[in-house]
């Protein structure tokens, strides 16, 4: 069956070839931007916020850019958060469709990408990756979230200052944000004068995590800090309400989701977390309640950070390409000077390390809902 | 809280030794492991929560509903493959592979269809847990407990006292044996899958009920299931119950030694030292190869 | 250009999985979950290697083949002796546990954060950044590993490996010494894997965990299978063909939501059909069945 072989590999030969060059004949007037993110896999939910606030940006894009013709598209890839599918998409979307620009999430899948990023010139914004380590990923990689440690600063210094806590449990997925989160809590913490009690970690996507929590329980600490995706979290906290074990929990960005009430109901009050999301502020500046009375019109559902931050990314790019030469070089000295831009996310301004501050609020949930925390 | 870790291992148990036997049901007849088995587990649990969710059945519906499609299932995959790869030669392997390819494309349309998040069947206001001795157990939880034996119970009734059961053992000892003195061997094959398969989907339905589902849930518990089945001895009722109280024993207790981050290395450290020094026989099937 | 020569990078890769693994499916009889497990094996030794001491890469990949090989005895050792189905269990056990430690040994291999920058091959002092020299060193080095399982299997020792597939009983009554032939095979299809590995690191520069799971060992399987086992051609067609699919996916614009799912759902229903409909594979002769 040689020719069987044979006629497989030259079909799947030409085809790809075929495909490319009908790729590279595309219009100019398109922008392309690459999205790189988990669309499948145990961090699927992730992969949805971005792919939302993506579309919002380019539906609105592309109608204001409608007289002049210009159209912005964007590529989706999936990785799955692994690193190594994450370096392939990346390879593809700058080799075969050519895109000006790529958005990427995901700390081990940033930090494949970084090196690649640097050689090719295309910059890559990172909505989501908290990793402290990508900070030295190289100029082409922009960070559009407060990495862990700043997180993890802001809810140290409350728990200890205002909320006069001294010891703390950390309870962490075994992955990378899990581990590296818990490393940055542990170094704030310690900084402050407190102290962690004790660590426990949990396999991501697990079924049942009671003998984690009665380990908690032993600890007898303050408080709990928890890392861990949406589906987890919401599942953690369930459990832990079903065993009666209570304490104050304290958590992260992503736990600002609507799917974690969905999973944990009232299990979840209480809760404390860092966030970066504006959307709740009364106060809240034009651009936000802009964004999100959009999402809640197109989605029928309210959006979290990643929407926003990928939203904000997408435009991002837009303007340094409109504002620049257009060149990959010429998008990254924009990006690099952006300073006090108003995004969905808040406002934005890139360090020498390419990465936003984002002001830090403290929230919590009251009845199901994500609110401020305070009176 | 060592009561709760005695519950909590008590309901781990259960669990494990309940998806063990549905598996070994399935083993001990069609002599291969069926790893499909655990998209079998996981898609009973999605057929409930889709009745109950999104078609609005009430909950016992559902769950009937859940188990019929999963015994269903069982008798689909034995009739519609591997019957017909039995019949061509296949070995132990190949039915091996083409289970895991099965599971590949089931599994993964389940992630299709619903997604990869946590979908909840249960009624978030039900679950109110009981104190029971400084420890807390949910109805579910209590459920499973009293559940299991009493399944394993008929299981052995079952096997001891009725004609099916009587069937099934001699299938189980010696098929070419069985076969010589008149027993449809495919037809009993075909009832085992369907057995396996529907006590399948009562586990699955009760394991959802207690810590809700993802389409990866079934293959998660039923690598457990299998290291039971294994140590416990395949055709032994009362080896699978041990083998389960132990390996859940060894992963709750042993928190207090180990991190959790290495219960999957203990349980698959635990199977290996048993293949390594008590493999001729436990209750059950031959592991070594003959050898001159 | 540049994407073309990374998927026959990684098809290079993925073949001298495919060929080492076939030394045991195809020509032995024998199915190991486990072969992720050396590939992780050579990876990690060689990057940590490489990361932490300097050594040189071809050092290196040497030194991830001995590793992964002297490893594997962990496991040839007690699940050699088992029945055809228990070593598919005591294999993946040993991946599992392997994973495990990939993961959480995080002193040795930094866990799940991995580990980045690894640098590029190097010859003799000269490293090795263009991807067309990558793709060269990637197809030299699939293009040795064919040559020596082919080399095996048509040799004597070779021979023995196909008695012992069609009836090891048979075998030993001839004298034959079986389970030293299947550790010497397993030995040198985990050393092979762990080479792929070393090649892996160096290229990608970035390694962690959950590129040396379960799924992964079934995917070299599928590649194994349906290119068609114990054939001359089969793993090479079969790992063209795996890797091919996602690549093909991601061209024909079948992205969002559904792809990675769908990709999964192909391997396995490839998987099946060539069991049912052409178990010897695409390239496998009539007759012969794994």
């Amino acid at each position: 069956m040689k020719l069987l072989k044979v006629t497989t590999i030259t079909f799947l030969t030409t085809s790809a070839l075929l495909l490319m060059g009908l790729n590279a004949c595309r219009k100019s007037a398109e922008t392309r931007i690459g999205i790189i993110v988990p669309l499948t896999g145990g961090s699927a939910d992730f992969g949805k916020w971005a792919h939302n606030g993506a579309e919002l940006a380019l539906a609105e894009l592309n109608r204001q850019n409608a007289a002049s013709g210009k159209r912005f598209i964007g590529l989706y890839e999936d990785t799955q958060m692994e690193p190594k599918l994450g370096l392939s998409a990346f390879k593809k979307l700058v080799s075969v469709d050519e895109v000006t620009a790529v958005i990427t999430s995901g700390s081990g899948v940033v930090l494949a990408i970084a090196p690649e990023a640097e050689s090719t010139h295309t910059v890559q914004i990172n909505y989501s990756a908290v990793n402290p380590e990508i900070r030295k990923a190289g100029q082409y990689t922009f960070t559009l979230v407060n990495d862990a440690d700043v997180e993890a600063e802001e809810i140290t210094r409350f728990a200890y200052q205002t909320l006069g806590i001294r010891e703390i449990a950390v309870i962490y997925a075994n992955a990378s944000y899990g581990v590296g989160t818990r490393d940055a809590i542990a170094r704030s913490f310690s900084r402050l004068g407190g102290k962690i009690v004790g660590t426990v970690a949990f396999p991501e996507d697990f079924t049942d995590v009671r003998a984690q929590i009665l380990q908690l329980a032993e600890m007898k600490a303050q408080a709990v800090y928890m890392v861990a995706t949406i589906n987890d979290s919401g599942r953690l906290l369930t459990q832990a309400d079903e065993l009666g074990f209570k304490t104050q929990w304290l958590s992260y960005s992503p736990f600002e989701s609507p799917e974690v009430i969905r999973i944990a109901g009232a299990a979840a009050d209480g809760v404390i977390f860092t966030s970066s999301n504006s959307f709740d502020l009364t106060n809240a500046d034009a651009k936000t309640k802009q964004f999100l009375d959009a999402y809640v019109a197109k989605y029928g559902e309210r959006p979290n950070l990643y929407a926003a931050t990928a939203y904000d990314a997408v435009f991002l790019l837009a303007h340094a390409q409109a504002s620049s030469d257009g060149t990959r070089e010429g998008i990254q000295r924009f990006l690099a000077s952006v300073s006090g831009y108003q995004g969905a996310s808040g406002v934005i301004s890139f360090d020498e390390d390419g990465c936003a501050h984002k002001p830090v609020f403290i929230k919590t949930v009251r009845d199901g809902r994500f609110v401020m925390y305070g009176p | 809280m060592s009561t709760q870790t005695l519950l909590n291992t008590l309901i781990a148990a259960s669990e494990y030794a309940l998806v063990g036997l549905s598996f070994a049901i399935i083993y001990v007849v069609a002599r291969f492991f069926h790893f499909t088995h655990g998209a079998v587990l996981s898609s009973a649990a999605y057929v409930a929560y889709t009745a109950k969710a999104q078609l609005r059945l009430p909950l016992g519906l559902s769950i009937v509903l859940a188990i019929s499609v999963a015994g269903l299932l069982g008798l689909v995959l034995e009739l519609g493959v591997y019957r017909k790869l039995r019949r061509r030669g296949a070995t132990k392997l190949t039915l091996l592979v083409a289970s895991m390819g099965l599971y590949l494309v089931l599994q993964n349309a389940i992630s299709l269809v619903f997604g990869d998040s946590v979908r909840v069947l249960r009624d978030l206001s039900h679950d109110k847990s009981i104190v029971f001795y400084g420890g807390r157990i949910t109805n579910i939880q209590l459920w499973i407990i009293l559940t299991t034996p009493m399944i394993f119970t008929l299981a052995w009734a079952t096997l001891k006292f009725t004609r099916l059961g009587k069937i099934l053992r001699a299938v189980a000892n010696d098929s070419e044996l069985a076969n010589v003195v008149g027993i449809d061997v495919e037809k009993v094959t075909l009832i085992a899958f369907g057995v396996g398969s529907t006590l399948a989907g009562l586990a699955a339905v009760m394991i959802s009920l207690n810590v809700d589902m993802t389409p990866t849930m079934g293959m998660n518990v039923l690598m457990m299931a299998i290291v039971v089945v294994i140590i416990g001895g395949v055709k032994s009722l009362r080896g699978i119950a041990v083998a389960a109280m132990l390996l859940a024993a060894v992963r709750h207790f042993g928190l207090i030694w180990i991190g959790a981050e290495w219960q999957d290395t203990t349980a698959f450290l635990l199977l290996s030292a048993f293949l390594l020094w008590r493999p001729q026989r436990l209750f059950g099937l031959p592991l070594r190869r003959a050898s001159v | 250009m540049a994407y073309l020569e990374h998927i026959l990078i990684l098809i290079s890769i993925y073949t001298i999985l495919a060929i080492s693994l076939d030394l045991l499916v195809g020509h032995t009889g024998l199915l190991p979950i486990s072969h992720a497990a050396f590939y992780g094996i050579g990876s990690y030794t060689s990057a940590l290697l490489a990361i932490r001491l300097g050594v040189p890469f071809i050092l290196g990949l040497l030194a991830g083949m001995c590793i992964a090989g002297l490893l594997s005895l962990l496991v040839s050792l007690h699940a050699l002796r088992l029945r055809e189905d228990y070593l598919a269990i005591a294999t993946f056990s040993f991946q599992v546990i392997a994973f495990s430690l990939f993961n959480n040994w995080t002193r040795l291999t930094k866990g799940p954060l991995g580990i980045m920058g690894i640098p590029k091959p190097d010859i003799f002092g000269a490293t090795i950044n263009s991807s067309h020299l990558l793709l060269a060193l990637s197809i030299t080095l699939a293009g040795f590993s064919y040559a020596v399982i082919t080399a095996i299997a048509s040799s004597p020792f070779g021979r023995v490996l196909h008695a012992i597939r069609e009836d090891e009983l048979f075998a030993q009554s001839l004298g034959k010494n079986t389970f030293k032939y299947k550790l010497t095979a397993f030995t040198v299809s985990a050393a092979l894997a762990g080479a792929a590995g070393s090649l892996y690191a160096h290229y990608v520069t970035y390694i962690d965990p959950t590129s040396y799971t379960v799924p992964e060992s079934i995917l070299v399987i599928s590649m194994v299978i349906i290119g068609g086992a114990g054939s001359r051609w089969g793993p090479l067609v079969g790992a063209v063909t795996l890797v091919s699919i996602p690549e093909g996916l991601r061209l024909v614009g079948l992205q969002g939501p559904a792809a990675a799912n769908l990709r999964q759902m192909i391997y396995g229903a490839l998987l099946v059909v060539t069991i049912m409909i052409r178990p010897h594979g695409l390239m496998g002769k009539r007759g012969f069945r794994p």
